[in-house]
C-alpha cells in the first residue's frame, strides 16, 4: 500500500463515533471488564471511547501493518453515556524520523453534540518505514 | 468502590491472563486488525517474533482498576500517562497495580496522584506511567 509519510500539522475531522449499546457491550465483553459501574449505569469505559477514536484515526492516516503504539495520554472531563453522539478531531503533533521507524504523535480530542470536549488523548506511534 | 485516601495506599492488584481468543474478541471490538495482533506468520516477522496483544487493550486493565478503585470520579475527570515499555503475548499473566503518590488540597478538592502500572507472570514491568483524579468530584 502507498501512503504519503506522515506530517507535522496534518489534521483530521469529523470523525463520528458510534457508542451504542452493542459497541460498548462488544468492548466490555472484549476486555472482560468487571466492574459494575459500566453494567449498572451505561456508562462508557474511557479507554473504550479512546479505542474507537484512535483506530479511526489510524485508519484515516492509512498507517501500515506493524504500526506500534508506544505511550498514551488520557484526560476526561465528563463521563460519557451510551448513545451519546460523540465526534473526534486529530492532529499530528510531532513526528520524526528514527532510523527504519517514524514516530508520531497523534493529539485527539472527542467532543459531544455541543462541542465540548469531553476526552482528551496523545498517542505516540512508531511507524514501520520500510511498508511506506 | 475501594477507599483511597493516603500516600502509599495501593491500589487494589487485578490479575488477568490474555488469551489469543480475547486478542481477537478485542480486535473485532476495537476494529483494530493490525497482523501484529492476529497473524502468528506476519507477527514471526515482526520484531517481537510473536503474537502481541492490543496497547489499549492492557491498558484497559488499568482502568478498569482506576474505576474499582474511585468508582465514576475515574471516568469524569481522570488522567493518565503510560508508555508500553514491552509487549504482551497471547498466555502471558497481566497484573494491574498501583499506589498513591500524592495528595493535594486545592480549590478544586482533593487531588489524588498514582504511579501505575501493568507486569507480566515474570514481574517484568509492561506499562509504566501515572494516573491522577478529583475523587468524589460530584
Amino acid at each position: 500500500m502507498t501512503r504519503s509519510p506522515l506530517a507535522a500539522g496534518q489534521e483530521i475531522a469529523g470523525i463520528s463515533l458510534r457508542l451504542d449499546v452493542a459497541t460498548v457491550q462488544g468492548y466490555l465483553s472484549a476486555v472482560e471488564e468487571s466492574s459494575p459501574l459500566y453494567r449498572e449505569s451505561r456508562l462508557v469505559p474511557p479507554t473504550a471511547i479512546a479505542a474507537l477514536g484512535i483506530r479511526v484515526i489510524l485508519e484515516k492516516l492509512a498507517l501500515p501493518s506493524g504500526t506500534l503504539h508506544a505511550a498514551q495520554e488520557l484526560s476526561m472531563n465528563r463521563a460519557v453515556a451510551i448513545d451519546e453522539d460523540v465526534s473526534c478531531t486529530a492532529k499530528i503533533a510531532q513526528c520524526s524520523l528514527r532510523g527504519d521507524w517514524q514516530f508520531a504523535v497523534v493529539e485527539f480530542t472527542i467532543m459531544d453534540k455541543q462541542g465540548e470536549a469531553i476526552q482528551e488523548g496523545r498517542t505516540t506511534l512508531l511507524v514501520p518505514q520500510q511498508n511506506a | 468502590m475501594t477507599i483511597i485516601k493516603e500516600i502509599g495506599d495501593k491500589l487494589p492488584e487485578l490479575h488477568k491472563q490474555v488469551t489469543q481468543e480475547q486478542i481477537e474478541r478485542y480486535a473485532h471490538a476495537s476494529g483494530d486488525f493490525n497482523p501484529i495482533h492476529l497473524d502468528p506468520e506476519f507477527a514471526k516477522l515482526s520484531s517481537f517474533g510473536r503474537i502481541v496483544a492490543h496497547g489499549m487493550l492492557i491498558l484497559s486493565f488499568l482502568s478498569e482498576m482506576l474505576t474499582t478503585s474511585f468508582g465514576q470520579s475515574w471516568l469524569e475527570n481522570g488522567r493518565l500517562k503510560v508508555r508500553f515499555r514491552s509487549p504482551v503475548h497471547p498466555d502471558d499473566v497481566v497484573t494491574a497495580f498501583g499506589s498513591v503518590t500524592k495528595v493535594t488540597d486545592t480549590d478544586k478538592g482533593h487531588h489524588v496522584a498514582c504511579v501505575i502500572g501493568c507486569r507480566n507472570q515474570n514481574g517484568e514491568v509492561v506499562i509504566s506511567g501515572e494516573a491522577s483524579l478529583y475523587p468524589n468530584s460530584e
